[in-house]
């Protein structure tokens, strides 16, 4: 496997692996087939304090007492060449997690809006969002929150321009071209239109996150 | 046991973090001051991660059991059933049904508590630290009429310690510069000249996930369209407003905004202490220098001074006046409860 990376630092304990500029499948899929790998290998050495994928980098948050950031760089620069040379896809990759969802009423107080302004039917709308495999390009801005990618563009839709106080945990939403699930009870500005049962994060799982972040979502109609 | 009458502001559990957990998407939280946060431990001996009380202040509680109990951050006096009168970085002496208050302070921000042998309290995915923007760790927060259980393998000798405090003085308290370690693609004379001579000042949308700055907008890049990607405790961000954020432990994992560079490592405690309103001006440092000054700050912290004291509380036309006395019979500080005077500061 050929691909090009760059390693910059952010602050004094932070070190980035950047593996592309954009959002796409190829370069997350690189990122987490070699997070994967650097994981496994470095993430028990005492001075790694935290060791994730996003979009396009992987990120190392480490202790600058123990280590410094050019030892570091060596070090990674030189286990990525290995993995970019042994690399082999990820059973991951292939992995797909069900979410049995309840649209519309109640559960989905923005589909008939959606519905009316899109002029396409409640039904179309429910058949274009389930139908589609969304990869879960990273998990972030609250935990256990899926960033997930392949939004078909005929049901993208704008935020809400007031955002609600309160959206129900495992409420489904869109907003522009992004489709996700709150894990929580939250303030919140996306397009619900519909709801799971499905608790995305507890405490006392292992892992806590129920989806793995470089795997695959479907959105099953209940 | 401990009876918590008033939780004060902002009061919970925290140790050094949550770490190996932004994977999925739980940020590192921990103490926003950890120099402070080592000393209260230090002071009785205890391990250097054991979880304390993290709290702005307004404190009120019960201690319905004995213990030793240190108080740690900003210099302040603070009073055990309301005449006797200690300060802040030293460990006391509580008894059963006493009642300590923690005042609010505007020197600084943020006190650590710690007990003896430490809190008995569970931990929640391998940490103590409690995570303000999310609910999963609702237990490690303290709420009124909170009762908290105290460990039991705890020392109760007589020693009590209070520590220098030349120290937090000059690196925490006093200390006005600012440093950033800009991005690698933030290169750019032209905005480095321009951002370092604005002042900023801390506004009060202040909380564990970050603090706002105000003043007069920096307007330089246009056109934001940045991918969410990895922020971390000390990254500052600049919003299109041209107003930076300074990230701190319970931000978000990934962030859309603007970044710009960082606080350097040993000035987190610093800016987590700085009081609303206070200014701030940023300065650049390397990435290499900020990593040999942090060295050198946690040098110098390990080496803080700390010495044994014991209290005298006299009476003098009906005020109390409270003495600290050093082992070698000097007065270290003489304090009623609306202020005090350090007397000893040679700690020899």
């Amino acid at each position: 496997m050929k691909k090009d990376f760059t390693i910059n630092f952010q602050g004094d304990s932070t070190l980035v692996i950047k593996l592309g500029e954009n959002i796409d499948y190829e370069t997350n899929k690189i990122v987490h087939n070699l997070f994967n790998n650097l994981e496994r290998d470095i993430c028990f050495q005492d001075y790694i304090y935290d060791i994730y994928p996003t979009f396009n980098n992987i990120v190392i948050d480490y202790d600058n007492l123990l280590t410094d950031f050019e030892t570091l760089k060596a070090d990674i620069t030189k286990k990525i060449y290995i993995y970019l040379k042994n690399y082999q896809s990820d059973v991951l990759e292939n992995q797909i997690t069900e979410i049995p969802v309840s649209y519309g009423g109640l559960n989905g107080p923005d589909l008939k809006k959606m519905s009316n302004e899109l002029r396409i039917s409640e039904e179309e709308i429910i058949e274009i969002h389930s139908s589609t495999i969304y990869r879960i390009f990273m998990i972030g801005f609250m935990p256990g929150f899926p960033y997930l990618g392949g939004l078909d563009k005929r049901i993208s839709f704008p935020r809400l321009s007031t955002p609600r106080i309160a959206v129900p945990e495992g409420s489904v939403g869109i907003a522009g071209m992004q489709t996700g699930i709150y894990p929580f009870d939250s303030p919140g500005g996306w397009n619900i239109i519909g709801r799971t049962e499905k608790k995305l994060f507890n405490t006392m799982s292992n892992p806590p996150a129920l989806l793995p972040s470089g795997s695959n979502l479907k959105f099953i109609r209940i | 046991m401990i009876k918590f009458l008033n939780s004060g502001i902002l009061s919970s559990f925290q140790d050094k973090g949550r770490l190996r957990k932004k994977k999925f998407g739980v940020s590192k939280s921990g103490c926003l001051d950890p120099f402070s946060f080592e000393l209260a431990n230090k002071l009785l001996g205890n391990y250097h991660n054991e979880p304390c009380i993290e709290t702005l202040g307004g404190v009120s509680c019960v201690f319905l059991e004995e213990s030793i109990v240190s108080i740690t951050g900003p210099l302040e006096i603070f009073s055990v059933n309301d005449n006797y009168i200690y300060q802040t970085n030293s460990s006391i002496k509580i008894n059963s049904g006493d009642r300590l208050d923690i005042p609010l302070s505007n020197k600084g921000n943020i006190f650590y508590i710690s007990v003896s042998g430490g809190f008995k309290i569970n931990k929640i995915m391998d940490s103590y630290s409690y995570h303000q923007p999310s609910t999963i760790t609702n237990d490690l927060k303290i709420s009124n009429g909170d009762l908290i259980k105290l460990n039991r393998n705890r020392n109760l000798g007589n020693d009590l310690f209070i520590s220098d405090n030349t120290f937090f003085e000059n690196k925490i308290f006093n200390d006005k510069k600012i440093k950033i370690i800009y991005n690698e693609d933030i290169n750019i004379k032209e905005f480095k000249k321009k951002f370092e001579k604005k002042e900023f000042i801390i506004s009060d949308q202040i909380s564990r996930q970050g603090i706002r700055l105000k003043g007069e907008p920096i307007d330089f890049f246009k056109d934001q369209n940045e991918i969410s990607s990895e922020v971390s405790a000390g990254t500052v961000q600049l919003p299109p407003d041209g107003l930076p954020i300074i990230l701190l432990n319970d931000s978000q994992t990934t962030g859309g905004y603007k970044k710009i560079g960082s606080i350097p490592r040993f000035q987190l405690s610093k800016i987590c202490q700085s009081p609303i309103s206070s200014k701030v001006k940023f300065s650049e440092i390397s990435l290499s220098e900020s990593i040999s000054e942090n060295r050198k700050i946690n040098l110098e912290f390990n080496n803080i001074k700390i010495q044994s004291y014991t209290n005298r509380v006299l009476e003098i036309n009906g005020r109390l006046i409270s003495v600290l006395i050093s082992q070698n019979n000097s007065i270290i500080s003489i304090a009623d409860n609306q202020q005090f005077e350090i007397i000893e500061d040679r700690f020899e």
